[in-house]
């Protein structure tokens, strides 16, 4: 009975938090999803129009070319970011001195706000008077259409995504590195692994957590990406490097279509929850490997030890 | 867990039905309010506030006239809220549509007024304005296009039309005359048609002509999506879509609004401004209007297609190398319109303008929710009394362009002015011809202009872009012209269509 009654003043402890988390967080998620179930035209009245606005938006082939891209950019930047930032944290993490400046320096990018960032890379691929054309013109490489070819202007964005977001990955990397055992490390040294070997058997699968923590986070802001478009490419040429969320803002802001921009972020909301869904079996599926190798480890090293010992008593 | 997983389950489905239900039920569509109080008797004794919405690059103007209103009017302060013009719809229409009292006053593209008028967002301003008594100083079309149902809905501070703008030392010079005339058959001279328009920006393409030790260009022409490329656009495609003999056929069949976009008149404009492309800046693609008048201005290129803006830019010593050297022109014309009754093009012995009053300026309505409107309407009123008014559009950088008789024919205000202007007759001439001209075109003007300039946007730069071939470019603006139509109701947005034009007592009316 005590117990009850302990357990339901929890629950009540409880109930002011849930209230804050429903005010400002579920009740905006219902409200787009009944609103791209409606028709909200100016002047006040709003229409129930059932699945309309999903028809509208699965009939649609610019939301979709505009999904492609922003699946292609979440792709690619992600994976450069990635593998751009293993490199950089694994030599960062051997460095004795400077670890602090180099941090701070990576913070840099992160630090400013996105639209002048936006702003600076449009000046850096300004086709004639841009820094970047003139630098490639010194080896060779001259007049590359950046901004104003479809296919440049998606690696433009790409571009910009890594620039901005590796140094994120290189830090989260960076600490994974820093909290990696020693132990196992050396004794592999001992016994003769390269450091190549050491790595991809040892380092790089006890950095999977945090490698998989980095990737989702910027999978998902990736996949959100509107404010480097929206400045650098406007979305063009034509829709070459749109992404879906800046469509859904042209479809709700700029033509007030609320409804048929809320039924666009509800499909966005569902794949991105689908791809979590991945990561997270995923990183289930990993972590239930990553014991279990540790356990056949384990049992292989009592093995050693049991054969070594009998050897020396032998 | 179970617990916590039922109460939450039980939130969800209880927040869910209760928002369904509120927007199910939500129809606070707001009568105008009417309260013709006069101004002195509100303001007595009493806190008045007045927020105006503005655009942020067209605060200029409104600032000066809060100076001398609140001076006139103790007890009364004018609050001007700048809104970035990208976010300005938006902002608006959020106020509008949840009736909010965030605003009393808005200041708008023109082409908006339809929707607000559709949705009881802004008021009729006769009983108001009833002892205003410079109407008559406004250009006829600027006036025409403040009414819907005989009833005067804004107050206009702005006028727009698109014309072509030259450089002297290169269309006038002997030598490249000699130049052009061997290479192209015919005389170098102001281009009266697209071709000649064409032929000139490739002859004036990629060589350094005005000797500065930098190559220039043919022409500018802002093309970059979302910006104002889609006006551009517009203004090459009415010059072939708006027969003279024909009104109201220019964007929508006059009788059905079915689009005109697939008609051969928007092909062959397409197919030149996807060619034009070549003859300009490398990445004139995404040349919004503010680079493309900075480049005129900079001397970057022989012509230009532009509101007046690059024309006064291109006077302020500041930023122009070209002050001295600046030509004026409607925009090219045609010998060829195609003819939507007969499905065919029709042969012109003259050549037939077709100025476009593209975005057909700023406009300034007082809104529903206003509580002080006598108030509201008589500082629209200050700000479009003569002497603010040509102030204001003899000044760069009040977005504010000439839209009274007074300020196109009094040339010495313009050479009076901060900038000084130079050869203003040829300036102000150009303007009062394009928004004179028997075959004016005004701009779309029925709810959702907007979108439906957006779809044509994304049509025009896709086929730029080469990402859609003219074709489908222009089936794609077609079939979304068509959605948008269909959405608001075909019978509706007609209505508002016939409005634009039965009101106009010049140019395109069909009377």
């Amino acid at each position: 009975m005590d117990r009850k009654r302990t357990d339901k003043f929890k629950h009540i402890l409880v109930l002011p938090a849930l209230l804050i988390f429903v005010v400002i967080t579920i009740f905006p998620l219902i409200f787009n999803i009944v609103l791209s179930l409606c028709n909200w035209k100016l002047g006040g009245n709003i229409q129930f129009v059932g699945l309309d606005n999903y028809i509208y938006a699965f009939k649609n082939g610019t939301f979709w070319r505009t999904m492609l891209n922003t699946v292609i950019v979440t792709i690619v930047a992600v994976a450069v970011e990635y593998v751009v930032a293993m490199i950089l944290a694994y030599n960062i993490n051997k460095l004795i001195h400077g670890k602090k400046f180099i941090r701070i320096i990576m913070l840099l990018p992160m630090l400013m706000a996105p639209v002048v960032i936006g702003f600076m890379w449009k000046q850096m691929f300004n086709e004639l008077y841009g820094p970047l054309n003139h630098l490639l013109s010194l080896i060779g490489i001259s007049g590359i259409p950046w901004i104003s070819q479809s296919g440049w202007s998606l690696v433009a964005v790409i571009l910009v995504d890594i620039w901005e977001w590796t140094p994120f990955i290189t830090l989260i990397l960076l600490a994974g590195f820093q909290s990696l055992p020693k132990e196992p490390i050396e004794s592999a040294r001992v016994d003769g692994a390269g450091e190549g070997r050491i790595f991809f058997d040892l380092t790089f699968k006890m950095l999977l957590p945090s490698s998989i923590v980095a990737i989702t986070l910027r999978a998902i802001e990736t996949f959100k990406i509107f404010d480097t478009v929206y400045i650098v490419t406007a979305g063009g040429p034509g829709v070459s490097s749109m992404s879906a969320s800046m469509y859904a803002y042209q479809v709700g802001l700029r033509n007030f279509s609320l409804g048929k921009a809320a039924a666009l972020c509800v499909i966005m909301l569902i794949i991105v929850l689908g791809v979590f869904q991945i990561v997270t079996a995923f990183r289930k599926k990993s972590s239930k490997n990553y014991h279990k190798n540790d356990l056949i480890l384990e049992e292989e090293n009592f093995s050693v030890y049991n054969i070594s010992k009998e050897a020396e008593e032998g | 867990m179970r617990l916590c997983k039922r109460i939450f389950t039980s939130i969800f489905v209880i927040i869910f039905a209760v928002t369904l239900g509120a927007c199910s039920k939500s129809d606070n569509s707001q009568e105008p309010q009417v309260d013709a109080t006069s101004s002195k008797e509100q303001s007595k004794g009493e806190e008045v506030v007045i927020n105006v919405a503005v655009g942020s690059f067209a605060t200029s103007s409104v600032y000066s006239a809060k100076e001398q209103f609140e001076q006139e009017h103790s007890g009364v302060t004018i609050n001007v809220v700048e809104i970035p013009f990208g976010s300005l719809y938006e902002k608006l229409c959020t106020s509008f549509a949840t009736n909010t009292e965030a605003y009393d006053i808005a200041i708008y593209p023109s082409n908006w007024m339809s929707e607000f008028i559709q949705g009881n967002s802004i008021i009729p301003l006769d009983e108001y304005l009833a002892e205003k008594d410079n109407w008559d100083g406004l250009i006829d079309a600027y006036y025409d296009m403040q009414l819907y149902n005989d009833q005067t809905y804004a107050v206009p501070l702005d006028g727009d039309s698109i014309i072509l703008y030259y450089r002297k030392d290169a269309l006038e010079n002997e030598e490249y005359k000699a130049m052009f005339k061997e290479k192209y058959g015919y005389d170098l001279e102001v281009p009266v048609t697209w071709d000649q328009y064409i032929d000139i920006a490739e002859f004036f393409n990629g060589w350094d002509w005005d000797d500065d030790g930098e190559l220039e260009y043919g022409t500018i022409e802002a093309m970059a999506p979302k910006d104002v490329g889609g006006y551009i656009f517009l203004t090459h495609a009415i010059t072939y879509a708006a027969h003279p003999d024909y009104p109201g056929n220019a964007f929508f069949d006059y009788n059905t609004l079915e689009p005109e976009v697939t008609s051969p008149a928007y092909k062959k404009a397409l197919e030149e401004y996807k060619e034009i492309l070549q003859f300009g800046p490398p990445n004139m693609i995404n040349y919004g209007g503010g680079d493309e008048r900075a480049a005129f201005a900079a001397g970057e290129a022989a012509m230009a297609i532009d509101w007046h803006d690059t024309g006064i830019m291109a006077q302020n010593p500041e930023n122009s190398k070209v002050k001295e050297n600046t030509g004026y022109a409607l925009v090219p014309g045609t010998y060829e319109c195609w003819n939507p009754e007969t499905e065919a093009w029709d042969s012109f012995e003259e050549i037939q303008y077709a100025p476009y009053l593209a975005f057909s300026g700023w406009t300034s309505s007082v809104t529903s929710t206003c509580n002080n409107p006598q108030l509201a309407a008589e500082f629209l009123d200050l700000m479009d009394n003569d002497e603010n008014s040509l102030a204001a559009v003899t000044t760069d950088g009040t977005a504010r362009n000439p839209y009274r008789t007074e300020h196109l024919t009094n040339a010495a205000a313009w050479e009076n002015s901060a900038i000084k202007f130079y050869n203003a007759q040829e300036f102000i001439d150009t303007i009062l011809k394009s928004y004179t001209h028997e075959n004016v075109q005004l701009d779309m003007r029925l709810p959702k202009a907007g979108s439906y300039l957006d779809a044509l946007d994304l049509g025009v730069s896709q086929a730029l872009s080469g990402d859609l071939d003219v074709d489908h470019a222009l089936e794609y603006i077609y079939d979304s012209w068509e959605e948008i139509t269909e959405e608001q109701g075909r019978d509706n947005q007609l209505q508002f269509y016939h409005n634009t034009y039965s009101n106009v007592t010049t140019g395109t009316g069909v009377n």
